[in-house]
């Protein structure tokens, strides 16, 4: 994701994520390309210190102490408007990622990004955009996949359409948004509004997979 | 036969567990296998080594003959622990199917009759002490019904123990059920025998101030000793949970020797060289994550177990990063197997040339199609001037997907990496 948008300004950032060593680490990567305004442990602390600093963009750890990064966005996602949420874990267990997601983060990516690409990944959910790593496309196109005997509710949002679909699959192999853009012969703008499509029906739509992996597959 | 002589402490404990076995006299205690009632006469019938029906014979003559056998039993059935330490009944079974097979079955059909027998004992007993002392025998029944009940609250209580020691012991849950209705009708039999003995006595107006009396006593006796039991019951439930976290704590901490610790000390071992200990944090993370978020491997069953070794393996053998995204699933089969053996071949083409850049490996099983993308960010090559070595990878993934009915293409560009696109129609079945 080296294409991302030039900001005139830095992204305000908090780092919400329970090990110090790994929010040092960020910080470090991320260097001058974003302006940290604080870093958060738990949920609690988290959500006190997004409420007062209104940062751009909140990093959030999936899994914190004292419920989990849903939880956090259930809390004051409502009390800051302007603020986006992005979603970074170790976890690659699809229903923490789905759960977050659906609660309101703009996007997902897994620890293992490195740090110039993270910070692409600020600069876009900043702008509005949504940030899908390869792992969030194949949850979703798992998820989204055409089986027929699925009984559609609603049809906007229960599937993909073939172009999203494309796109998804693309991102699942590692493309970035120019890759896709430039594969597809689209605009880079244009793949950008496919993937926010995308993410808005994951929040929103009720098909029974995301209903599933939001809440059943937790008790396995 | 009567109790003295076989509860001497000191003889009991001169035979510890290993006399006991080679001796062969065990000391006395009550026994939990093959007991009726409480065990007092299989435990004693094996400490005088005589059959077990003689000495339950004697008990029951001794109390026809003025209650002497009951009083005896009682007293043995306090005195005498159940089961002599270190010669459990566990340690003489070491099977755990086979004892519970063995001593919990037959015990329950047994143990009817015993209540029976021990009703019969006891009427028998009380009834004749009642006629010698010329007292009016109707008034002593609901006597003999207050004891019934005791006993069969006692005896749940002696089975309770047993149970907690079982359960401690891993064993099976015991049956709840049958216990509580075992109290609930002694109880009743209690209460019922007092209210009858009361009302005999006195006469109907005054048991009834006589009972009001017992129920602001037992009420007290519940005001009082209420926060006791309470914290008695709440300990025991802490206690309980505290066992359960600990041992889920041993997992953990076997878990987190057997592999986490391993490797930290492997990478202290290595520090001088970053490609080993990156390599072995890789291996590590991948271990911890499938055993933290996969709990039932599919390895070697299903396309994706497969693929994720061999992702596995290639990170290991070239020190690349290799993410896997996997969509849908399907069964390991002759075809699909060389799919994997062709992806292995692209991954490791990539992990040659792409070191030190993420590898990216995405795979979607369609109805009627599985397709596998490959692509590393790596040096990449020009694919006109491609050099004699890496004709044969190449054949091995063109050639061993077209075998298969599946067909390949390799796109590189230098500079750019390469993409490899496998693409197979699934079987029929």
């Amino acid at each position: 994701m080296t294409d991302a948008i030039p900001r005139p300004t830095r992204p305000s950032v908090v780092l919400v994520d329970d090990h110090r060593m790994f929010r040092t680490g960020v910080r470090t990567e991320l260097g001058d390309r974003v302006d940290v305004l604080g870093e958060a442990e738990d949920v609690d602390s988290a959500v006190s210190l997004v409420v007062s600093a209104k940062p751009d963009v909140v990093l959030l750890d999936v899994h914190l102490p004292g419920g989990d990064g849903p939880e956090v966005l259930r809390r004051c996602a409502h009390l800051v408007p302007d603020t986006r949420f992005l979603a970074l874990s170790v976890s690659d267990a699809a229903e923490d990622v789905i759960a977050t997601v659906r609660a309101g983060a703009r996007g997902y990516v897994t620890k293992s990004i490195t740090g110039p690409e993270l910070a692409d990944a600020i600069d876009r959910v900043a702008g509005g955009d949504a940030v899908f790593s390869p792992r969030l496309a194949g949850f979703v196109l798992d998820a989204f996949a055409g089986s027929p005997d699925v009984p559609v509710v609603d049809e906007e949002l229960d599937r993909l359409s073939p172009r999203e679909r494309e796109v998804m699959r693309l991102i699942a192999r590692g493309y970035t948004y120019k890759e896709v853009a430039k594969e597809l012969f689209l605009s880079v703008r244009t793949v950008e509004t496919h993937v926010s499509n995308v993410l808005r029906k994951l929040q929103l739509s009720n098909r029974n997979e995301l209903a599933r992996w939001a809440s059943d597959r937790r008790l396995l | 036969m009567g109790g003295g002589s076989g509860i001497s402490p000191r003889r009991a404990r001169v035979a510890s567990c290993d006399d006991a076995e080679v001796n062969d006299v065990a000391p006395l205690h009550r026994s939990s296998d093959g007991r009726i009632v409480a065990g007092v006469a299989a435990g004693m019938a094996e400490h005088l080594r005589v059959g077990v029906w003689w000495v339950r014979g004697a008990f029951v003559l001794l109390t026809a003959m003025g209650g002497a056998g009951l009083l005896a039993y009682g007293a043995l059935w306090v005195l005498v622990p159940l089961d002599p330490p270190g010669r459990s009944a566990i340690a003489a079974h070491p099977p755990a199917a086979g004892r519970s097979e063995h001593a919990v079955v037959p015990l329950s059909r047994e143990r009817t009759v015993a209540l029976l027998l021990g009703a019969a004992g006891v009427l028998i007993g009380v009834l004749l002490l009642a006629a010698q002392s010329g007292l009016d025998v109707s008034g002593t029944w609901p006597l003999v019904v207050v004891g019934l009940g005791a006993a069969l609250v006692w005896l749940q209580a002696d089975e309770d123990q047993r149970d907690r020691l079982r359960v401690g012991m891993g064993r099976v849950a015991p049956e709840d059920r049958a216990g509580a209705l075992q109290v609930a009708v002694g109880t009743v039999l209690v209460v019922l025998g007092l209210l009858v003995f009361v009302i005999g006595r006195s006469g109907l107006a005054d048991a009834g101030q006589l009972l009001v009396a017992v129920v602001v006593v037992g009420l007290g006796v519940a005001l009082l000793g209420g926060p006791f039991a309470l914290r008695l019951l709440r300990e025991r439930d802490d206690e309980r949970r505290a066992r359960i976290r600990s041992e889920e704590r041993a997992e953990l901490a076997a878990q987190v020797h057997d592999s986490v610790l391993q490797t930290l000390a492997l990478i202290q071992r290595n520090a001088q060289d970053p490609a080993a200990v990156g390599q072995l944090a890789r291996a590590q993370e991948r271990d911890l994550r499938r055993w933290l978020y996969a709990p039932v491997p599919s390895a070697g069953q299903s396309l994706r177990g497969a693929l994720e070794d061999v992702v596995a393996e290639v990170e290991d053998r070239h020190g690349v990063t290799v993410e896997l995204v996997c969509v849908g699933d399907s069964p390991l089969d002759d075809r699909t197997t060389s799919l994997v053996q062709a992806t292995r071949e692209a991954l490791t083409n990539a992990g040659k040339h792409a070191a030190g850049s993420a590898v990216a490996v995405y795979v979607e099983v369609e109805p009627t199609e599985v397709a596998v993308y490959v692509r590393d960010r790596g040096a990449g090559f020009d694919p006109g001037a491609v050099p004699p070595d890496r004709m044969g990878i190449k054949e091995s993934i063109v050639g061993r997907m077209e075998r298969v009915g599946g067909r390949a293409t390799v796109d590189s560009e230098l500079g750019a990496g390469t993409r490899v696109e496998l693409r197979m129609e699934r079987s029929r079945d």
